[in-house]
């Protein structure tokens, strides 16, 4: 999103991440496999790669929209959020090896193209119980591969974040498809309660979070939408140094920074995908995002060359020891005087 | 986040969890339930072969246990690879009734035998690929 690309910007930290991501991935499949020859040992190889690589991926995807939710209730969360597109190429490449050893085990052993054989095997499209199950898998593997494939900053840059954020919010629609996948799928075959007690879980889990995550940032909006005018923040001592307080003024987040004796506003809302600024802190003079680490300068809003992002910046008064933060926005990258605390 | 996003995820969810709760809950309580005492990979074959049917997919023998009861073994010969496979027979019953009963799962190229206790020929057997919903064999005793 900013001066050049690489394919992966590899460091320390993401290798071990892969690392212990695909050690995860390695270990589950072996613990899979050896459980289910230990427990029925007239499963197929082809079949339990299957089961392994579909209930894994299962298990990822919950992993990952829980990650969203979990750092908008904590921040301790946060940390999470920063190798979450590994996680997802990751989960989309398990998913992916699942959809092909399906594709290859039930629809390429006749005399017609797999792919027709997918659509056209069976037809009963109209029915609730009996809908070819496998064509919800596939497209929420299609979703899965548009995200995977556009999960690269080119693409955010290219796509601009909010139409970006607007693709990849299709994951709902891919966890949709995938819920029913299963359900339509293995449990018509095995009507076993502890598989569908632990589907259950998940999708309690994963939906409680997002309810209750929307519920939070919802009441916040709507405290923040009567204010007018200058809008007070607190005092100086209520603001941690080198970190920053969020208000919410007419729906959208301010976060006023304090560093070096100073005070300064920008919009809370990062220009690269939308991350929490205000949820960062101030490394080497920069207001730096939790989520992916992109940084801005607190003055004016800018991002330190040869990085192009800016952000608004907002104007600050202090009365009486209290700080006000005008709603008004600066335009982006303009310049505006820190407040010295006195 | 922005406004517009974080409105739209409040929207998503609460859309989407009644459809999904709704669709898993009845999705599970509706579906089939297939027998499952009767399957069961079979390693030996019993002696007495009273007839064998051999359709384009599957072997079909029809035996004699050791206590005179019918068992019919079914063994898939082709190339065609389902893994969940239903068995059906269909009969008439001595009071005239045409009676259609799930025999059991087959999973695969194994030999499967079936206990039919006291049916007779004749009767029909169809075996369905339960996940692709189409009929593989359906053969006459």
């Amino acid at each position: 999103m900013s001066a050049s690309y690489q394919g992966v910007l590899w460091n320390r930290q993401k290798r071990i991440y892969d690392f212990v991501l695909w050690s995860f991935i390695a270990v589950y499949i072996a613990l899979f496999a050896f459980l289910n020859y230990r427990f029925d040992p007239r499963i197929t190889p082809e079949t339990l790669f299957i089961r392994a690589t579909g209930t894994l991926a299962l298990l990822m995807l919950h992993v990952i929209l829980s990650i969203g939710p979990l750092a908008r209730i904590d921040k301790r969360f946060l940390i999470l959020l920063y190798n979450r597109r590994h996680l997802g190429v990751s989960m989309f490449l398990v998913a992916g090896t699942h959809g092909v050893f399906n594709l290859a085990q039930f629809h390429s052993m006749g005399n017609v193209n797999p792919f027709v054989s997918l659509f056209s095997s069976n037809m009963h499209y109209t029915s609730f119980i009996n809908f070819p199950f496998q064509v919800l898998g596939f497209f929420a593997l299609l979703i899965l591969f548009m995200m995977a494939a556009t999960s690269h900053d080119f693409w955010l840059n290219t796509l601009t974040p909010r139409l970006w954020k607007s693709l990849h919010m299709l994951v709902y629609v891919a966890y949709a498809l995938v819920i029913m996948h299963v359900v339509l799928g293995v449990l018509q075959l095995e009507h076993e309660p502890t598989l569908f007690g632990v589907l259950l879980f998940g999708l309690t889990w994963v939906s409680g979070l997002h309810l209750y995550a929307g519920w939070l940032e919802g009441k916040r909006d709507r405290e923040a939408s009567h204010t007018e005018g200058w809008v007070a923040v607190g005092t100086s001592d209520d603001i941690e140094d080198s970190r920053a307080k969020i208000v919410f003024v007419g729906g959208e987040r301010i976060a006023v920074f304090r560093y070096n004796g100073k005070l300064s506003a920008v919009s809370n809302v990062c220009k690269h995908q939308n991350g929490p600024l205000g949820e960062g802190k101030i490394v080497d003079g920069c207001i730096t995002c939790p989520w992916h680490g992109y940084q801005y300068r607190p003055e004016d809003g800018c991002a330190p060359p040869p990085f192009k992002e800016k952000v608004s910046t907002f104007k600050l008064k202090m009365v009486n020891g209290i700080i006000y933060v005008s709603p008004k926005p600066n335009a982006e990258g303009q310049f505006e005087e820190p407040l010295v605390i006195g | 986040m922005i406004a517009t996003l974080r409105r739209r995820h409040r929207i998503i969810w609460r859309v989407l969890v009644p459809i999904l709760f709704i669709g898993a809950v009845s999705g599970y309580m509706l579906a089939p339930k297939y027998p499952s005492d009767q399957f069961g990979v079979s390693r030996i074959s019993y002696p007495q072969l009273l007839r064998s049917v051999v359709s384009e997919n599957y072997m079909f023998d029809l035996r004699n246990g050791y206590g005179g009861e019918s068992i019919l073994e079914v063994k898939q010969i082709s190339a065609i690879n389902p893994v969940s496979e239903l068995v059906t027979i269909r009969y008439r019953k001595a009071s005239g009734s045409e009676v259609t009963q799930e025999l059991g799962m087959m999973g695969g190229r194994k030999k499967y035998s079936f206990n039919l206790k006291t049916i007779q020929p004749p009767f029909s057997v169809t075996v369905t690929d339960t996940i692709k919903r189409v009929t593989l064999a359906n053969i006459e005793f």
